[in-house]
């Protein structure tokens, strides 16, 4: 009986954990990672890819969980279409041959007041390196337009620096910057 | 000095032809037999520069780069063993199907039915035609070189209209390598016949030609187009000085060039930056 008593127990702390660990599907029209890079050392030049797609656990209780988003790399838009040509050939990018870009990551840790870190690996052009984001807001609520209340999402801004070179992306260097700005806008809906 | 090295122009043309020239002089000192190597040490010295030297992740460029490699040995056991005709066709036939294949893959994988089957042939016609009708002309290398020059010359030029500068580098490298390699056989006043080891160059400028079609935005049009300069040679041009001959292929093979580049220009319109 006691056997299973604690059999019962352990099931039902086991469905809260799990039921505490909430599973999201990430927002392709309000998702985009943005990047920032040196050109020529005149200017900053801004970019974002256009297409997101991914899934993500958040545990609103301990503030910790999983991350995992797919970027197409051919969604790349610099506000220029021949640069955007460029950036997608074998000299950058490569979307020919690595078509997306990844980012996963199950070590997230974020504070109360809605900062945090993020700890993944992130897969450009054929090559994988971990890279950390650093949370700078965070934002869980009910959508205000939602009429019937069900619908739940969490949102971010998240950045990190990277170096496009560790990546084996150096063609244009250094004319062309090394350091790349990451930053992501991400929401992402409750299932 | 970095930012010297750093440069395109100084990457792609001056340094191989440079270093070609002293490979050349150095070779021809030991075994001029061998001289048609410079060229392609040129080249390497240059790529070293614009591509790196890394080879994973293997990427279509780096697997290129990996297959001149490997058609040099071909092309040594073809001196060495002296393999001439029909047995030398079969492998320029199976090494250019391979080749193609391999650098083609990432793309193949993904297309089905009829576009896997035109994308396999086309790019295995390329390849094959490009080697084979080459190859027709080791025996005057003089024509041969300028060919290839022309050939290497308007492969960069389209494909850096066509969004790739790294594969128009690579490719105007090799024109650089070539050229040089031409201009010291004019200076000395005399050719040489039978030479095998402009092959790993020619493998690698039609696989550029073909990369940066499938890989970035130079339009197959293009592409056909230059596949009518290694017929140039065979047009029958009745000049007995060798050198006024080379010039005036030279001429007739300038305007299937600017055709080729003209049609990269056409497609990627006319905005640069």
């Amino acid at each position: 009986m006691s056997r299973i008593l604690t059999l019962v127990l352990l099931m039902t702390v086991a469905g809260v954990a799990s039921a505490a660990r909430e599973s999201y599907t990430i927002d392709p029209n309000h998702t985009f990672p943005n990047f920032t890079i040196n050109h020529l050392g005149y200017s900053t030049m801004h970019g974002r890819f256009g297409k997101t797609s991914g899934k993500l656990t958040l545990d609103r209780e301990t503030m910790t969980g999983s991350v995992e988003v797919v970027i197409d790399a051919a969604s790349v838009d610099t506000g220029f279409h021949k640069r955007d040509d460029h950036l997608r050939s074998p000299d950058f990018l490569n979307v020919g041959e690595f078509p997306t870009i990844t980012y996963k990551a199950d070590k997230v840790k974020l504070n109360k007041d809605g900062t945090g870190t993020v700890q993944g690996k992130l897969t450009l052009a054929g090559v994988t390196k971990p890279v950390t984001l650093t949370v700078d807001r965070m934002h869980c609520a009910t959508h205000p337009f939602d009429p019937s209340k069900k619908k739940f999402v969490c949102g971010f801004d998240a950045s990190a620096m990277i170096k496009r070179s560790d990546f084996g992306v150096s063609y244009g260097l250094p004319g062309i910057g090394d350091e790349m700005q990451l930053s992501f806008e991400l929401e992402a809906e409750r299932n | 000095m970095s930012s010297l090295l750093a440069n395109p122009f100084i990457q792609s043309a001056v340094l191989p032809f440079m270093a070609t020239v002293v490979l050349a002089a150095l070779i021809n000192r030991v075994a001029g037999r061998w001289r048609g190597l410079a060229a392609a040490g040129g080249f390497y010295l240059s790529a070293a520069l614009i591509a790196g030297l890394q080879v994973l992740p293997l990427t279509s460029t780096r697997k290129i780069l990996l297959l001149g490699v490997l058609a040099t040995v071909v092309a040594l056991l073809f001196v060495w063993r002296k393999i001439h005709g029909q047995r030398r066709n079969g492998v320029l036939v199976i090494v250019a199907v391979v080749a193609a294949i391999w650098v083609a893959w990432p793309v193949l994988m993904r297309e089905q039915g009829l576009a896997w089957w035109t994308l396999v042939v086309a790019v295995m016609v390329y390849t094959g035609w490009i080697l084979v009708s080459f190859d027709t002309l080791h025996a005057q290398v003089a024509t041969q070189l300028l060919t290839l020059t022309a050939f290497a010359a308007a492969t960069a030029i389209a494909a850096t209209i066509g969004a790739t500068a790294l594969i128009g580098q690579l490719a105007g490298a090799i024109a650089a390598a070539c050229g040089a390699l031409l201009l010291m056989t004019m200076l000395a006043g005399k050719t040489w016949s039978n030479d095998m080891l402009l092959l790993p160059l020619i493998l690698m400028t039609g696989l550029f030609g073909i990369a940066a079609v499938i890989y970035a935005r130079l339009p197959w049009q293009s592409l056909i187009i230059l596949m009518a300069v290694p017929l140039v040679p065979r047009l029958p041009l009745t000049l007995s000085n060798i050198w006024l001959k080379i010039i005036a292929q030279a001429v007739l093979m300038l305007p299937i060039a600017a055709a080729a580049v003209y049609l990269a220009w056409g497609s990627a319109g006319d905005s640069y930056y």
